[in-house]
C-alpha cells in the first residue's frame, strides 16, 4: 500500500496538539511531515510534493529573515494578519496580484490539495480566502470537542476530495 | 448707551469718525470728557469685559490705575489742534482685577466753538501679555474661559474662546459670554461640590487639574468636561472669579469607562480560567495519586518518578514484543490473522517499540498509547478458544499496564502544562487588573521577604520541571527598598518563571538548576537570576525585541513553552518604575558558537534596585 504524503503546518503539532498526530501514524495511510512555522512550511513546499497540505492560520514566522521581516512589518502596521502568517503563506502561493513566487514544486500549487485547520471561524477568514479565490478550500475548525482523530479525518477528507486517497 | 441730549450731541459730532473706525480690529469707543462711555465696538466690549451690549454706566476713569494719567491725557489733547490725533499714549488699566497695559490713540471731540472738548474718541489696543495670549488662545484647540463673580454674585462668563462656546453648544463666544456658568451644571448640589473641591484645592496651594465635571449644554445634552482651573482673587483675597481650560471628554470618557469595565470583566474571566486550571491540576493530581504505585514514585518527593516509569515502560514493551512472537507463531498454525492484518499490527508494534531505551517524549507516549489501544481492540476481537487463554490474558495485562504507565506520564506532563499556563494566566490577570486598580503606594519593602516569597511560589513548578532552585539571598536580610509590592512581586515572578520555563532539563541523576543570587552595597540591591537553557539571540537583546509587547522569542516555543509575550515587557516597566535597571545577557554555555543551539545558553537577568535611604 503506497502512502500519501501530507504536510501539516502547525506550530503546536509537537506540543498541545501532539495527540492528533498519533492516529495518523497508527493508521499508516499517510506519511506525515510537520512544519511548525512559515519558514519551515515554505521550505518544505519548495522541496517536496504533497498530496495533502493542512495549514493552520496562526503560525509564527520561523527563522527565515524574509518571513521575520514580513511578520515584523505587519506587526508594526498593527495588521491583524501579523499573527496569521498561515494566511500570508496562502497569499504568497495563490495571490495572483503579487509576483508569483512560484513554488518550485508545481504539485503544491493545486488549491484542492490544501485544507485549513484552525481555531478561527470560517467567516473570519472568508473575505481573505475569497480574495485569493480559495472559496472552496476545505476547512475544519480546531476546538476542544473535536475527536482525537480530527486531523486524520480531515486529511482523509481532503485526500478523498482531491483524488489522492489510496483507499 | 446714554440717551441724554448732551450725550447725543457728542455722538453726532463724533459720528463720522466713529463710523470710519468702528470696524477696525481694535477697541474703538467714544466717551464724554468725564469718561462716560457713549459708544463702543465689539472689540472694546471685549477689552473692558462688558457683558452686555449696553456699556452704561461704565466710566473709563474707573479703569485707570493712575487717575492723574487721565488728567495729563486730556491736557495733551487740549494742546493739539482740532482734528489732530494724540498717538501712542500708553496707559495702565485695571479691568476685573487684572492690570492691562494698553496703547491708545485719541482724538478730541470739540464743540462748535472749538474751545471746549466735549468727548474723546479712542482707538485702543491692549499690549499686555495677557491680551496677546488671548488672541493666541483663540486658535488653541481646547476650551479657554474666564468667569467673574459680579456684584450680584453671578458667576458671569466674561471671556471664552470658540472651542469653549462650542462645547456648551453655542455657535460663538458672543452667544454665551455674559451667562451665569452655574446654569450649565446639572444641579445645584453638583455645582457646590465642584466649587468646594475648587476652593479646597486652591487652599492647598494647587490648581484643580484633570477634574471631570458634568455639564448640560445648550440643548440639554449631558457632556463631560475635563477642566484645569485656577481661582482669581482680588487684592483683599476675595474670590472674584476663575480662569480655566477644558476639553470635552464625553466620548473618550465613555470609551474609557467601557474599556475599564471590559478590562475588569476580562480580569474576571482570567480569574475564572485560573480557578479552572487549579481544578484541572488537582483532578489530574488525584488521578495520579490513585494509580501510582510505590515502585513508580520518587521516595523523597513521593511524586511520580518519570525516570522509573520510563524504565518500567521499556520493560513492559519488551515483554509485549516477546509475547507477540508467541502469538505470531500460533497464528501461523491457526491462520486467524491475514497477512495484511499481521503486517498492520506488526507495524504498530514497531512504532510502539521505536526509541525504546530512550527517554520517552510526549509524542512517542501518544503513539504508544494509541497503538496499544488499537492492538487491544484487535486482540479483544479474537474469537474465544482459538488462541491459548493465558497468552491472550498476558497480552491484555501487558497492554493495560503499558496504558497505565503512559497515562501516568501523560497526566504528569499535563500537570506541568497546567502549572505553566496557570502562572501565565495569573500574571496576565495581574497585569491587566493593575491597569484598572488604584495606583499602589510607594512604601518600604523588605526585599528579602519578597524574594523568599517569590522563590517559594515557584518551587512546585520547578520541581515539576525537574529544575532545582538555588537561592542565595543572605545578603538581602534586613534590606529595604522603596517599592510597589504587587508590581514588584509580579515582575520577579515573571523573571523567575521564565528562568525555570526556559531551562533545559537534564537527564537524571543530574539536575538542571536556576540560580538566584544577591548582593548589596550602600545604595543598591543587586539580584541575579541565571538559567541554562533556551538561547536568546544577540539580535533580540540588542534590538530590545524581547521587551516588546506580544513578542515571543525566536526559540521560545522550544520544547513546549506557553507564554503571552508580556512578561519581560511588564518586568522592565516595573523595574523602571522603581528607577532601577534590568539587563539581560544570553551566552553559549560550553564554548559553542553563538548560532549553535545544540548546547544550552546561560541567560542572566540582572536587576539593580535602589535601597531605601536611611532617614536622617
Amino acid at each position: 500500500m503506497s502512502t500519501a504524503k501530507v504536510l501539516w503546518i502547525e506550530d503546536n503539532a509537537d506540543n498541545d496538539l501532539y495527540h492528533l498526530t498519533s492516529p495518523v501514524y497508527i493508521d499508516g495511510q499517510f506519511n506525515l511531515d510537520i512544519a511548525t512555522n512559515a519558514s519551515e512550511a515554505f521550505y518544505y513546499l519548495n522541496q517536496r510534493g504533497y498530496d495533502v497540505i493542512i495549514v493552520d492560520i496562526r503560525i509564527p514566522p520561523g527563522k527565515d529573515p524574509a518571513w521575520r521581516n514580513k511578520h515584523e512589518s505587519l506587526r508594526r502596521s498593527n495588521n491583524v494578519n501579523s499573527s496569521r502568517l498561515g494566511l500570508e503563506l496562502l497569499r504568497c502561493i495563490f495571490d495572483e496580484s503579487e509576483v508569483q513566487p512560484t513554488l518550485k514544486v508545481g504539485q503544491n500549487l493545486s488549491p484542492d490539495r490544501y485544507g485549513i485547520f484552525t481555531v478561527e471561524r470560517h467567516d473570519e477568514l472568508k473575505g481573505e480566502l475569497n480574495k485569493l479565490k480559495l472559496t472552496s478550500i476545505k476547512y475544519q475548525r480546531k476546538n476542544a470537542i473535536m475527536p482525537h482523530t480530527a486531523l486524520l479525518d480531515f486529511i482523509k477528507h481532503v485526500s478523498e476530495e482531491n483524488g489522492t486517497s489510496s483507499s | 448707551m446714554p440717551s441724554d441730549h448732551s450725550y447725543q450731541h457728542i455722538i453726532d459730532l463724533a459720528a463720522a469718525d466713529y463710523e470710519r473706525y468702528k470696524d477696525l480690529p481694535f477697541a474703538v469707543f467714544l466717551t464724554t470728557i468725564d469718561g462716560v462711555f457713549l459708544q463702543c465696538n465689539e472689540e472694546a466690549r471685549h477689552l473692558f469685559e462688558f457683558p452686555n451690549v449696553d456699556a452704561s454706566p461704565a466710566n473709563l476713569c474707573d479703569f485707570y490705575v493712575y487717575l492723574d494719567e487721565r488728567v495729563y491725557h486730556i491736557s495733551e489733547l487740549q494742546a493739539l489742534s482740532a482734528g489732530a490725533w494724540l498717538r501712542n499714549t500708553t496707559l495702565d488699566l485695571e479691568i476685573n482685577g487684572e492690570i492691562r497695559h494698553v496703547r491708545d490713540h485719541s482724538k478730541a471731540i470739540w464743540d462748535e466753538s472749538g474751545e471746549n472738548i466735549l468727548g474723546i474718541l479712542c482707538i485702543m489696543i491692549s499690549i499686555s501679555k495677557g491680551d496677546r495670549y488671548n488672541r493666541l488662545f483663540k486658535d488653541v484647540p481646547i476650551g479657554l474661559y474666564k468667569v467673574r463673580i459680579n456684584i450680584n454674585g453671578d458667576h458671569e462668563l466674561v471671556y471664552c474662546n470658540d472651542h469653549f462656546a462650542q462645547h456648551l453648544g453655542y455657535g460663538s463666544p458672543q452667544e454665551v459670554i455674559g451667562r451665569d456658568v452655574r446654569e450649565f451644571h446639572p444641579s445645584k448640589d453638583e455645582y457646590e461640590q465642584f466649587e468646594k473641591e475648587l476652593i479646597e484645592t486652591y487652599e492647598r496651594g494647587q490648581f484643580l487639574v484633570d477634574h471631570i465635571v458634568n455639564i448640560r449644554d445648550k440643548s440639554g445634552e449631558q457632556r463631560k468636561l475635563e477642566v484645569h482651573i485656577n481661582l482669581l482673587k482680588d487684592r483683599d483675597g476675595q474670590i472674584i472669579g476663575r480662569v480655566g481650560a477644558e476639553r470635552d471628554v464625553t466620548d473618550y470618557w465613555e470609551t474609557k469607562q467601557q474599556l475599564n469595565e471590559l478590562t475588569t470583566d476580562f480580569g474576571k474571566v482570567l480569574h475564572s480560567y485560573s480557578s479552572t486550571l487549579i481544578h484541572s491540576k488537582h483532578t489530574m493530581d488525584a488521578v495520579i495519586r490513585s494509580f501510582v504505585s510505590k515502585e513508580e514514585k520518587n521516595p523523597q518527593t513521593q511524586q511520580l518518578d518519570e525516570q522509573k516509569v520510563n524504565i518500567l515502560l521499556q520493560q513492559q514493551i519488551g515483554v509485549l514484543l516477546k509475547t507477540f512472537e508467541r502469538l505470531w507463531t500460533k497464528n501461523e498454525e491457526l491462520q486467524y490473522f491475514s497477512e495484511q492484518e499481521c503486517h498492520h499490527m506488526q507495524r504498530i508494534l514497531s512504532l510502539i517499540a521505536r526509541d525504546v531505551g530512550e527517554q520517552f517524549n510526549v509524542q512517542h507516549l501518544a503513539i504508544v498509547r494509541d497503538g496499544s489501544i488499537k492492538i487491544r481492540d484487535d486482540v479483544n476481537k479474537i474469537d474465544r478458544g482459538l488462541f491459548p487463554k493465558e497468552l491472550l490474558k498476558e497480552i491484555r495485562q501487558l497492554l493495560t499496564s503499558i496504558l497505565k504507565l503512559c497515562s501516568l506520564v501523560t497526566l504528569s506532563r499535563g500537570v506541568e502544562t497546567v502549572l505553566e499556563m496557570e502562572t501565565v494566566v495569573n500574571n496576565l490577570r495581574s497585569y491587566i487588573l493593575t491597569r484598572v486598580k488604584q495606583a499602589e503606594k510607594l512604601e518600604p519593602l523588605d526585599i528579602y521577604d519578597i524574594m523568599i516569597g517569590v522563590v517559594k511560589n515557584m518551587e512546585e513548578y520547578a520541581v515539576k520541571r525537574n529544575i532545582a532552585l538555588r537561592a542565595n539571598l543572605r545578603d538581602l536580610r534586613d534590606v529595604q527598598i522603596d517599592g510597589y509590592e504587587n508590581d514588584l512581586v509580579r515582575a520577579l515572578l515573571n523573571i523567575l518563571h521564565n528562568a525555570i520555563k526556559y531551562s533545559w532539563e537534564r537527564r537524571p541523576p543530574a539536575t538542571a538548576f536556576v540560580a538566584v543570587e544577591s548582593r548589596v552595597d550602600r545604595d543598591w540591591v543587586y539580584i541575579l537570576i541565571e538559567n541554562w537553557g533556551v538561547p536568546i539571540t544577540n539580535e533580540e537583546i540588542q534590538q530590545g525585541l524581547i521587551y516588546k509587547v506580544g513578542y515571543r522569542g525566536i526559540n521560545s516555543s522550544d520544547r513546549r513553552r506557553p507564554g503571552t509575550g508580556l512578561g519581560l515587557y511588564d518586568s522592565l516597566k516595573v523595574i523602571e518604575k522603581h528607577k532601577g535597571e534590568m539587563t539581560i545577557s544570553s551566552e553559549p554555555s560550553l564554548g559553542n558558537a553563538r548560532d549553535d543551539y545544540s548546547n544550552p545558553f546561560i541567560t542572566r537577568v540582572k536587576l539593580k534596585l535602589a535601597r531605601t535611604k536611611p532617614s536622617l
